[in-house]
C-alpha cells in the first residue's frame, strides 16, 4: 500500500455558514485545508454586520482553530479599493448600476487570492459559492448551477476561465442551504449555522449606495432634470448615481400612473421616466464578454439559451449572436423589462453557464 | 509539529520560576489587598514587596513611585494623558504641546491622536534611514507650552535603540520642566537599564515582554511629577489607578525582573551571540536580503530583514506552516497585516517594507531552533521567489 500525499486546499472563509461548511467538508474528505480570509476594507469604519467585520473574520478563525486548520488573514485592502470600489463608484457616476460581487470575484478572489494561496502551497482554492464544476473526458471544465436552484450563485461566477476552474472547488455546490446549516450545527458551530445571510453589498452594509458614493467623490452639484420620454421636465434629481433602471420609489413625482426610471443619461445628467410599457426591450448587448468554453463562440448563434439579466432575475429564453469587437447581442423570445446597463447578463444552456458580460446601453 | 518561536518582541513565554511564584500568589494570596484582615494584609505586603523590588531594580529614588497597571499600553496612556490632564487642570488657560517620534508603538501614537481631539498640540519627530532620531527637529520643535516628550527606548519592530541619555539631557538643557516619558517596553527586563544613568520622569513597561504574565504593566513616576488618573474609583495604587490589584500579575513582574537580573550578563551575552549568528547565517544563506533599522545600535535579539521579491505576508504564513512564528508590520484585531509605519518612517521603498519580516529571539531560543529556522526561511524564500518569477 502506498501513502497518498494529501493535496492542499485553501478555503476562502468569510465567517459565514457556507464557507465554514465548505472547509469542514474538505477536511472530512482528507484534504489538508488552510483557511484564508480576505481583509478588504478598514473594519473600523464598517458595522458588525458586514462580511469583513472583525467578528466575521474571528468566526472563520474559530472554525479553523477548532477543526485543526491554520487560518490566515490576507490583506487586500488596496487591491479591493483599486479593482472593486473605485470602478463601482465610477460606474454609478456614469449612470450604470454595477454588480461589485462580480468584479470582486474576477479581480480579487479568482485572480489575486488564487495567486496568494498558491504561494501558501495550496493546489486549490475553494469558496462557499453555490455552484458546481464538472469536467468532460476531453479535460474541458464546465460551470453549472448549484443543485439547490434557489441558492444558485453561478450568475456571479461567469467570468471564470478554464484555467481558473482547474484550480477551484465549490464544496457546498451540491448541498441545500438547510443541509449546510445542519452540518455547521452538527460540527459544533451553532452560532455560525444560525447566521443571517448577507444580502447587502459588503462595503455598504446600510444599503445606501448614494450616500456611499457621495462620500467617495466630491461633487460640486449633482442636481439635474427628471424628464419623460418626450423630453418634458417633470422634476429634479439629486445625482444620477442615486437611481437605477426600473426604480419607482423616491422619484418625488406626483402622478396617478406609476412611473419608472427607463434611462439614465450621464452625458446630460438626466433621468428619464416612463410607464411600465416603456420598460420592455426585445434585446440587449453585452461587452467584456467571457465564455467558459471559448470554443462556444463559433456555436453561440445555434444554441438554445436562457439569460439572467441580474442576480435575482429568472432565466429568460433567448438567442445570442457574436457581433464585431466581441460584443454579443442577446435577443429575447419575449420582451423583458428593466434591462439595466452595468449589470451583467449571463447566458445558460440548461444548468450550464455558457458565459456572460456587462450590459451596455 | 514542533513550534519554533521567534517572536519574543511580541510576547514571551512564562519563565517557570515566574510561573511558580504566580501560582503561589493565586493559591495562597487571594485576599483583596485593600481588606483590613489577615488575607488582605498578606496580599498587600506581597504587592508592596514587589513594588519595592521593582523600584530597586530600576535604581529609583526614595520618593519615586511605581504604579502597577494592566499593560504597557495602560501605563503609556496613564503617563501621557495623566501628565497632560494634570497640566490642564493646573494651567487652565494654556494649550499643552506634546512631542513624540514617528516610530513609537501605537500605544503612544494613538494616545497622541486622542489628545489631538481634546485640543492638545502635537509634534511628531522623524528619523533618518538608519532609524536615528532627527535631533535638530526635536530641538527646534520645543516650545514655551511643551509639556511632555515621549521617546521610546528601543523600537519594537527594528530593535533600534535611541540614545535616551543624550536626548534627555538635550531636552532638559533647553527646558527643564518638560516631562520626559519613555516607552521602555522593549528595554526593561530585556537589557540593562538604570535610572541613575537615564533619569526619566516617567517610564512605562510591561510584564509579558520579560517572561511574566500578560495583563500586567507598570509605570515609574519620578518624585515631584504630577499626573492625573485616567481610571477612577477606589484609591488603589496611590490614587492613580483604581481597581483591585492583580496580585499574581504584580508578583510576576517583580519575579520576572528578578530572574532576569540574576542571570543578566550570561543571558545578554548568549542572546547577543545568537542574534549575531542568526543574522550572519541568514545573510550567507541567500542573496537579496537587507537588514532594517540601525546596523549597530540595536537590540541584538531583534532581526528585521527584507527579502527582495517576497511578500512578507506570504513568507510569514509559509513559515507558520513550517512551524515557525515570526511577525511583520502590525496586525489588526482580525489579523490582517498592514504596512509598518516604522519602516515607512525610514523612507524605505514600498517593496522593502512589504518584504520585511521581524524575527526576535529570547531566553529559550536554541541553536537548533536557529538552524532549522534558517533552512526553512531559505526554502520558503527561494520558493516564493520562483513562484513570482
Amino acid at each position: 500500500m502506498f501513502i497518498k500525499v494529501k493535496k492542499t486546499v485553501a478555503v476562502a472563509m468569510s465567517g459565514g455558514v457556507d464557507s465554514s461548511v465548505g472547509a469542514m467538508i474538505l477536511k472530512e474528505r482528507g484534504y489538508r485545508v488552510i483557511g484564508v480570509s480576505m481583509h478588504l476594507f478598514n473594519a473600523g469604519s464598517s458595522g458588525p454586520k458586514t462580511c469583513c467585520s472583525v467578528n466575521d473574520i474571528l468566526d472563520a478563525k474559530k472554525v479553523c482553530v477548532k477543526t485543526g486548520m491554520p487560518h490566515f488573514v490576507i490583506n487586500l485592502e488596496e487591491e479591493f479599493r483599486a479593482s472593486v470600489i473605485n470602478p463601482f463608484v465610477s460606474e454609478y457616476i456614469n449612470g450604470k448600476t454595477p454588480n461589485p460581487c462580480i468584479l470582486c470575484n474576477r479581480a480579487l478572489k479568482f485572480d489575486i487570492l488564487l495567486k496568494r494561496v498558491k504561494e501558501l502551497g495550496a493546489q486549490f482554492l475553494a469558496t462557499g459559492h453555490y455552484a458546481r464544476i464538472a469536467k468532460n473526458k476531453n479535460g474541458a471544465y464546465f460551470l453549472l448551477k448549484a443543485r439547490d436552484i434557489f441558492k444558485d450563485q453561478s450568475y456571479v461566477l461567469y467570468n471564470l476561465t478554464q484555467d481558473n476552474l482547474k484550480n477551484i472547488m465549490f464544496p457546498v455546490g451540491n448541498l441545500s442551504k438547510e443541509s449546510a446549516r445542519k452540518i455547521a450545527s452538527a460540527g459544533g458551530f451553532k452560532q455560525i449555522s444560525a447566521k443571517k445571510e448577507s444580502m447587502e453589498i459588503c462595503f455598504i452594509p446600510e444599503g445606501n449606495y448614494a450616500e456611499f458614493i457621495k462620500k467617495q467623490v466630491k461633487f460640486s452639484n449633482n442636481k439635474g432634470f427628471i424628464k419623460n420620454l418626450k423630453g418634458e421636465i417633470l422634476g429634479e434629481h439629486n445625482g444620477i448615481f442615486g437611481y437605477t433602471i426600473g426604480q419607482r420609489k423616491g422619484l418625488g413625482l406626483s402622478s396617478k400612473l406609476p412611473f419608472y426610471v427607463t434611462k439614465i443619461s450621464a452625458d446630460t445628467n438626466e433621468i428619464f421616466i416612463g410607464t411600465i410599457e416603456n420598460c420592455y426591450n426585445n434585446e440587449l448587448y453585452i461587452k467584456d464578454v467571457n465564455l467558459i468554453d471559448p470554443g462556444d463562440k463559433n456555436r453561440l448563434g445555434r444554441m438554445d439559451l436562457t439569460v439572467k439579466i441580474r442576480y435575482s432575475s429568472p432565466n429568460y429564453k433567448c438567442r445570442a449572436f457574436v457581433l464585431e469587437n466581441d460584443i454579443i447581442k442577446v435577443s429575447f423570445e419575449e420582451p423583458v423589462k428593466f434591462i439595466t446597463p452595468g449589470q451583467s447578463a449571463v447566458l445558460y444552456s440548461g444548468p450550464k453557464v455558457i458565459g456572460g458580460g456587462v450590459i451596455s446601453q | 509539529m514542533p513550534r519554533i518561536y521567534l517572536d519574543y518582541n511580541a510576547t514571551t513565554p512564562l519563565d517557570p520560576i515566574v510561573l511558580e511564584e504566580a501560582v503561589n500568589a493565586l493559591k495562597n494570596f487571594s485576599g483583596n489587598p485593600s481588606s483590613v484582615y489577615e488575607e488582605g494584609r498578606a496580599a498587600r505586603i506581597l504587592i508592596e514587596d514587589s513594588r519595592d523590588f521593582v523600584k530597586s531594580f530600576l535604581d529609583a529614588g526614595g520618593g519615586d513611585e511605581v504604579i502597577f497597571t494592566s499593560s504597557g499600553s495602560e501605563s503609556i496612556n496613564l503617563a501621557i494623558i495623566g501628565a497632560v490632564y494634570a497640566y490642564k487642570r493646573l494651567n487652565k488657560s494654556e494649550t499643552p504641546h506634546i512631542i513624540t517620534s514617528r516610530v513609537e508603538h501605537h500605544a503612544v501614537l494613538n494616545t497622541f491622536k486622542f489628545l489631538e481631539t481634546r485640543g492638545v498640540e502635537t509634534t511628531y519627530i522623524g528619523i533618518n534611514e538608519f532609524g536615528e532620531l532627527i535631533m535638530d527637529d526635536l530641538i527646534s520643535s520645543i516650545k514655551e507650552n511643551t509639556v511632555l516628550i515621549s521617546i521610546m527606548g528601543a523600537n519594537n519592530e527594528t530593535g533600534t535603540l535611541f540614545p535616551l541619555k543624550q536626548i534627555l539631557k538635550t531636552v532638559k538643557n533647553i527646558k527643564d520642566d518638560i516631562l520626559f516619558h519613555s516607552d521602555m517596553v522593549q528595554v526593561i527586563g530585556k537589557t540593562g537599564f538604570s535610572l541613575n544613568n537615564i533619569p526619566l520622569d516617567l517610564c512605562s513597561f510591561s510584564g509579558h515582554k520579560f517572561y511574566a504574565l500578560k495583563g500586567c504593566g507598570a509605570l515609574y513616576i519620578k518624585k515631584g511629577v504630577t499626573i492625573d488618573p485616567v481610571i477612577y474609583g477606589g484609591h488603589q495604587e496611590r490614587g492613580l489607578r483604581a481597581g483591585t490589584e492583580n496580585t499574581a500579575g504584580i508578583v510576576s513582574i517583580a519575579k520576572g525582573l528578578g530572574v532576569f537580573q540574576n542571570n543578566m550578563n550570561n543571558e545578554l551575552k548568549r542572546i547577543g551571540a545568537f542574534g549575531e549568528i542568526f543574522l550572519d547565517r541568514l545573510f550567507s544563506a541567500m542573496e537579496g536580503i537587507r537588514l532594517n533599522g540601525h546596523p549597530v545600535n540595536r537590540l541584538k535579539n531583534t532581526i528585521n530583514v527584507s527579502f527582495d521579491g517576497v511578500r512578507a505576508e506570504s513568507l510569514l504564513f509559509n513559515l507558520d506552516l513550517y512551524g515557525i512564528s515570526a511577525s511583520a508590520g502590525s496586525a489588526c484585531n482580525a489579523g490582517a497585516i498592514s504596512l509598518s509605519h516604522v519602516l515607512k518612517a525610514h523612507g524605505y521603498s514600498i517593496n522593502r517594507i512589504e518584504s520585511a519580516v521581524r524575527f526576535s529571539i529570547g531566553r529559550f531560543t536554541t541553536m537548533d531552533d536557529l538552524d532549522y529556522a534558517i533552512s526553512a526561511i531559505k526554502e520558503a524564500v527561494l520558493k516564493l521567489r520562483t513562484d513570482s518569477a
